[in-house]
C-alpha cells in the first residue's frame, strides 16, 4: 500500500509531511514523558519485530495472502506514541533502504499506515487494560484493525486524487470502492491477527502491555 | 541473504564509495526531489537525470543486472495505476480493441500520463538505490545525525537496523520449526492458529530482549543520552559534489518552469 | 588479609512468582582473584550477578570496589562491575564495534582521546585490532564474545562478571577465549557450565544449587569432587575424568 514516488503532487505530499512531522514530534515528546530512557531500547527493537512481523504472510483467500501492518497492533501493545515513531523509523527504512514508497511521500505514507492505525490501537488499548476480556473487546478490536486498513486504502485513494493520478474517468467514489473492496480481505486478517495476537501476550506477558513502562526494573538492593 | 547483497556493494571501493555519506544523502535528495517535481506528463527534464544516475552507476560500477531486478519490482499498486491509465483515461484513442460486447480503447493520454508516472517513480527509486548502494547504513546514520535529524530518530534507526536481521533470523527460526511440525499444510485454521502463536512468540521474545538491551546499557553506564561519535570532516570535493548536485537539480526544476510554462 | 573487592553478604531474592532465586548467599573475592560461579540450571547463579550488579530487588549487603549498593551508589558498582551478558547481541547494540566499545568510557564522561585510546586497548586485548568499523551482524559468535568482553574491558573494572562466556563457540572459539581470560589480570567471576574452561581459568569455585552456596573451595578440590558434582546436576571435568581412575565407580 505504499505510495510511490512520483505520484503525488507537491501540494498534498507536502502538507502531509508537515502533518505526520508534527505528529512524530509530539510522539517524541510524550514517549519521552511516559517510557523515559527505557524508549530508547524498546523502541529500537520493537521496530525490528514489526519488521520481522511483516515477513509472516498470513492466508487469505486460496492463492493470496497478507501480512500484517503492524501500527494498530503496536499501538494496542504500546500505545500511540511509540507506536507513531516506531513505524515512522520502519517506513523511513522502507523507503530508503528497500525504495518501499517514496522519499517525499514518507509523511502520507506514515500518515495512512502509522499515525491511523496507531491513533485506532492506542483508542482500543483501553479495552485490553481491564481485567477481564469478553466478546466485546474481541469484536471491537476486530473491527478496528480492518477499519485501519481500509481508511488507509481509502486514504492512499484520496491523495492519488486530490494529485491527479488516477486516470480521468474514474471517479473518485469508484476507486475507493474498487480499493476498499480488494483491501477487505487484507482488513480482516488485520483483526482478526491482531485480536489472536494481542490474546497470546496478554496470556503469556501480561504485565508486557500493560503499561508502556512495563515493570520498573532499575532498583538497587536494600 | 538481500541485505548481504546491498551491503557488498555499499563496501566497495570507488571515488563515489568515498564521497562523504551526508553529501552523497543530500545529493540524493536533491536528485529526488528534482524528479518529483517535474511538471505533469514533461519528459525532457528526465532525461538529463536519468543520464546523471547513468554516469553514477558507472562510475560506482554498480551491477546494471542488480539495479534492474531491483527497480522493475514494482509495487502492485504503481503496477495497477500506471496499467490502467491508457485504458481509463479519457482522449484520443489509438486503439480499439473488441471484448464480446465491450471496446477497450488505449487513448494516447493516458500512454503518456501512465508512462510518466511509472519514468518518475523509477528514476525516484533508482536515485535512493544507488545512495544506499554506494553507502553502508552505519554511515548513512552519521549522515543523517549530521543533517540534523533529530538524535532520538537516528538512534531509533540505529537500534532498528541493528536488531532487524536478528529477528528476521528468529522468524526464520521459528518458521523452520513450524514447517518441521506441521510441513506448512494443514487446515486453514491451523495454519491460521501456528503464525498468529508465531508473531506472539516473536512479540514476547523481542520484549524481554529490549529489557536485556537495556540492562546492558545500564550495566555501562547508560543515563538516558546517547554519546556522540565523531565522524571525519567533509572534503572540499564532498561540499563541491553536493553544491552542484542541488545547483543542477534547481536549474533543471526551474528550466522545466520556465520552458514548458 | 586485606579488604575484599567484592562482598555478598546473606544476599537474598524471591521471585515475582514466590519461589525462592536466592536464599542467604555469602561470599566475598579478593582483588585479584579468579572465582567461578557454578550449578544446575536454575540455581540462582545468573541472579547472583544481576542482583551484584543491581538490576534484581535483593535484599542483604552488597559491596564492590568500596560502595555498598543501593539506590544512590547503583551507578558507581556498575562502574566498577563489568558485567559481560550472556548474548553478545543484546551486549552489542551500537551499529559499529568501535562505537560500541566507546559507549560505556563515553558515557563516563571521558575525553575523546581517551576514549578513543580506551577503545584501542580494548579491541587490542581481545585481539580484535582493526574491527572499529565492522558491523556487529557481520562478525562471527567468537568474534561477537570478544567484542563484547571489550565494550567492557574498555571501562577498566575491577571486577569482570561474565555470564556463560562460553556459549555456542566452537571448539577453537573457546581455545582463543581461555587464553584472552588468562591473560587478564582483572578479577574475574565467571558464571557457567563449561567446567573445563573453569578449569583452565579460576583458581576458586563456588558451587551453587537452589539459590543456595554448597560448597566454596579451591577449583582443583571442589571440580575434582565426583559425588559433590553429581549430586547437584553437574559432571567431572572431561579433563578430570580422563586422569581419574576408572576403577572406581561409585
Amino acid at each position: 500500500m505504499h505510495i510511490a514516488p512520483g505520484f503525488l503532487s507537491p501540494p498534498v505530499w507536502a502538507t502531509m509531511a508537515a502533518v505526520s512531522g508534527a505528529t512524530v514530534a509530539a510522539s517524541l515528546a510524550l514517549a519521552r514523558r511516559r517510557v523515559g530512557e527505557r524508549q530508547v531500547p524498546l523502541m529500537g527493537v520493537m521496530g525490528a519485530f514489526i519488521f520481522a512481523a511483516q515477513m509472516v504472510n498470513f492466508p487469505v483467500l486460496p492463492g493470496t495472502s497478507g501480512h500484517l501492518g503492524g501500527g494498530f497492533l503496536l499501538g494496542i501493545l504500546l500505545g500511540a506514541p511509540v507506536s507513531v515513531i516506531v513505524m515512522a523509523s520502519i517506513l523511513a527504512v522502507q523507503a530508503l533502504v528497500f525504495q518501499d514508497g517514496g522519499v517525499e511521500a514518507l509523511g502520507a505514507n506514515l500518515f495512512v499506515m502509522g499515525i491511523v492505525p496507531s491513533l485506532l490501537g492506542a483508542a482500543v488499548r483501553r479495552l485490553w487494560l481491564r481485567p477481564k476480556q469478553g466478546i466485546v473487546t474481541y469484536a471491537v478490536t476486530f473491527f478496528g484493525g480492518a477499519v485501519a486498513v481500509l481508511l488507509g486504502a481509502t486514504g492512499v485513494i484520496l491523495m492519488l486524487f486530490l494529485s491527479q493520478s488516477l486516470p480521468g474517468s474514474v471517479s473518485l467514489l469508484q476507486a475507493i470502492t474498487v480499493m476498499d473492496v480488494i483491501h477487505m480481505g487484507i482488513g480482516a486478517v488485520e483483526g482478526a491477527v491482531t485480536v489472536a495476537v494481542v490474546k497470546f501476550v496478554l496470556a503469556t506477558r501480561r504485565e508486557a502491555i500493560l503499561s508502556p513502562a512495563g515493570p520498573a526494573c532499575e532498583k538497587g538492593s536494600a | 541473504m538481500h541485505h548481504e547483497m546491498l551491503d557488498h556493494f555499499a563496501a566497495g571501493v570507488s571515488p563515489i564509495h568515498r564521497l562523504d555519506p551526508a553529501a552523497k544523502t543530500v545529493a540524493a535528495l536533491a536528485v529526488i526531489l528534482a524528479t518529483v517535481l517535474v511538471g505533469r506528463d514533461h519528459f525532457r527534464p528526465l532525461i538529463p537525470l536519468a543520464a546523471a544516475l547513468v554516469i553514477y552507476q558507472a562510475i560506482a560500477r554498480v551491477p546494471v543486472g542488480y539495479t534492474a531486478r531491483h527497480l522493475l519490482l514494482l509495487s502492485p499498486l504503481v503496477l495497477g495505476i500506471v496499467g490502467l491509465f491508457p485504458l481509463l483515461e479519457p482522449g484520443r484513442a489509438l486503439w480499439a480493441i473488441p471484448l464480446g460486447p465491450w471496446r477497450i480503447e488505449i487513448t494516447q493520454a493516458g500512454l503518456v500520463r501512465g508512462g510518466h508516472l511509472a519514468a518518475k517513480c523509477v528514476l525516484a527509486s533508482w536515485a535512493a538505490f544507488l545512495l544506499m548502494a554506494t553507502t553502508r547504513f552505519q554511515d548513512l546514520l552519521q549522515a543523517l545525525a549530521r543533517l540534523r535529524v533529530p538524535r532520538v530518530l537516528v538512534i531509533q534507526l540505529a537500534f532498528m537496523y541493528r536488531y532487524l536481521w536478528i529477528l528476521a533470523d528468529e522468524v526464520m527460526r521459528l518458521r523452520m520449526a513450524r514447517a518441521a511440525r506441521d510441513g506448512g499444510g494443514g487446515p486453514w485454521k491451523m495454519r491460521m492458529r501456528s503464525r498468529v502463536d508465531l508473531v506472539g512468540v516473536l512479540f514476547v521474545r523481542t520484549y524481554d530482549r529490549a529489557e536485556r538491551v537495556y540492562w546492558a546499557m545500564l550495566a555501562r553506564g547508560f543515563d538516558g543520552t546517547m554519546p556522540a561519535t565523531a565522524t571525519a570532516p567533509a572534503r572540499p570535493v564532498d561540499w563541491a559534489f553536493a553544491a552542484m548536485t542541488v545547483a543542477a537539480a534547481l536549474l533543471l526544476i526551474s528550466a522545466d518552469r520556465c520552458l514548458y510554462g | 588479609m586485606a579488604e575484599p573487592i567484592l562482598e555478598v553478604v546473606d544476599v537474598r531474592y524471591r521471585y515475582p512468582t514466590g519461589t525462592d532465586a536466592l536464599c542467604g548467599v555469602t561470599f566475598s573475592v579478593a582483588a585479584g582473584e579468579r572465582v567461578a560461579l557454578v550449578g544446575p540450571n536454575g540455581a540462582g547463579k545468573s541472579t547472583l550477578l544481576l542482583a551484584i550488579a543491581g538490576f534484581v530487588p535483593a535484599t542483604g549487603r552488597i559491596r564492590l570496589g568500596g560502595h555498598t549498593l543501593n539506590r544512590a551508589t547503583v551507578r558507581d558498582v556498575r562502574r566498577h562491575l563489568g558485567l559481560v551478558f550472556q548474548d553478545p547481541d543484546d551486549q552489542l547494540f551500537m551499529p559499529r564495534v568501535g562505537e560500541d566499545v566507546a559507549f560505556g568510557p563515553a558515557t563516563m564522561g571521558l575525553a575523546p582521546e581517551e576514549v578513543h585510546a580506551r577503545v584501542h586497548e580494548a579491541l587490542a586485548a581481545v585481539e580484535l585490532e582493526g574491527y572499529e568499523t565492522r558491523a556487529p551482524y557481520h562478525l562471527s559468535v567468537g568474534e561477537k564474545r570478544r567484542a563484547a568482553l571489550a565494550t567492557v574491558l574498555a571501562m577498566r573494572p575491577q571486577v569482570l562478571a561474565l555470564d556463560e562466556p562460553s556459549a555456542n563457540l566452537d571448539p577453537r572459539g573457546r581455545r582463543r577465549l581461555i587464553g584472552l581470560l588468562r591473560a587478564l589480570s582483572t578479577t574475574l567471576l565467571i558464571v557457567g557450565h563449561d567446567l573445563d574452561l573453569i578449569m583452565d581459568v579460576c583458581d576458586r569455585t563456588i558451587l551453587m544449587d537452589a539459590g543456595c552456596v554448597i560448597a566454596d573451595g579451591p577449583t582443583s578440590a571442589i571440580l575434582t569432587h565426583r559425588e559433590l558434582l553429581e549430586s547437584h546436576g553437574l559432571e567431572l571435568p572431561l579433563a578430570v575424568a580422563a586422569r581419574q581412575t576408572p576403577e572406581s565407580p561409585r
